[in-house]
């Protein structure tokens, strides 16, 4: 009963403001397998409010990856432009 | 020397009033006062690629050290007593209440879903609201 009670007597929370906005910005990420591949994703930085553990990580990242960046590589041999696979790939 | 964040309470107070009505009865009533605590928040995510090429990970995004400040906490106690036998084997009950008001004292932030809505938002959870309780004692 007195567990009911101290249960019954939780108050609401309380609201939050004056959170900082995270600035938007790309975010470059990298992945090489020597002598096999080279993955590039780039994706922006999105809002702790705009998803969550139960959003759908397909939509997630059709909202944040860049789809319309040209990524090459430079390097002794030459310059390279690297092949868009989609969703930021 | 710097200090915890979880220790920089600007300002702590507490006003307390005690009152005797007559030989008996006694009522008490105690208001405090803690400023927000520093606190720093999850403000954002980005995702990288996972390390076993399975997908992408979160990584979340902190605000500056100690950039937020939690809401004041304050609350209102109050009390109750009554000395059933004066004197040297005296007794006496009371029934205080803690947290008048049911008012939340924050201890963080959480990010919550709202259940009709399913937009998310920052929230302040509570430990303890509206606890009354009852006291008893004696001499002997």
């Amino acid at each position: 009963m007195l567990t009911v009670l101290v249960y019954g007597c939780i108050p609401d929370p309380l609201e939050v403001s004056g959170i900082p906005v995270v600035p938007k910005q790309i975010v470059v990420t990298t992945q090489m397998v020597p002598d096999r591949s080279l993955i590039v994703l780039l994706t922006r930085t999105f809002g702790a409010l705009e998803a969550s553990e139960d959003s759908d990580p397909q939509e997630v990242l059709d909202q944040i990856a860049v789809t319309d960046a040209v990524v090459t590589l430079e390097g002794p041999t030459g310059t390279s432009t690297l092949q868009a696979l989609g969703n930021g790939f | 020397m710097g200090i915890g964040s979880r220790h920089d309470w600007r300002h702590d107070g507490a006003l307390v009033v005690q009152y005797t009505l007559g030989k008996r009865f006694a009522v008490s009533a105690v208001w405090e006062f803690i400023s927000g605590a520093r606190f720093t928040p999850v403000i954002g995510q980005y995702a990288i690629v996972a390390p076993t090429l399975t997908g992408v990970d979160l990584v979340p995004v902190y605000a500056d050290i100690n950039s937020v400040r939690l809401a004041n906490a304050h609350r209102t106690d109050l009390g109750l007593k009554f000395r059933s036998r004066p004197g040297v084997n005296s007794r006496w009950s009371g029934s205080p209440v803690y947290n008048t008001c049911n008012r939340a004292n924050p201890i963080g932030i959480t990010i919550e879903q709202d259940e009709t809505t399913n937009e998310l938002r920052y929230q302040q959870p509570g430990l303890f609201g509206l606890i009354p309780f009852i006291s008893y004692g004696f001499m002997f």
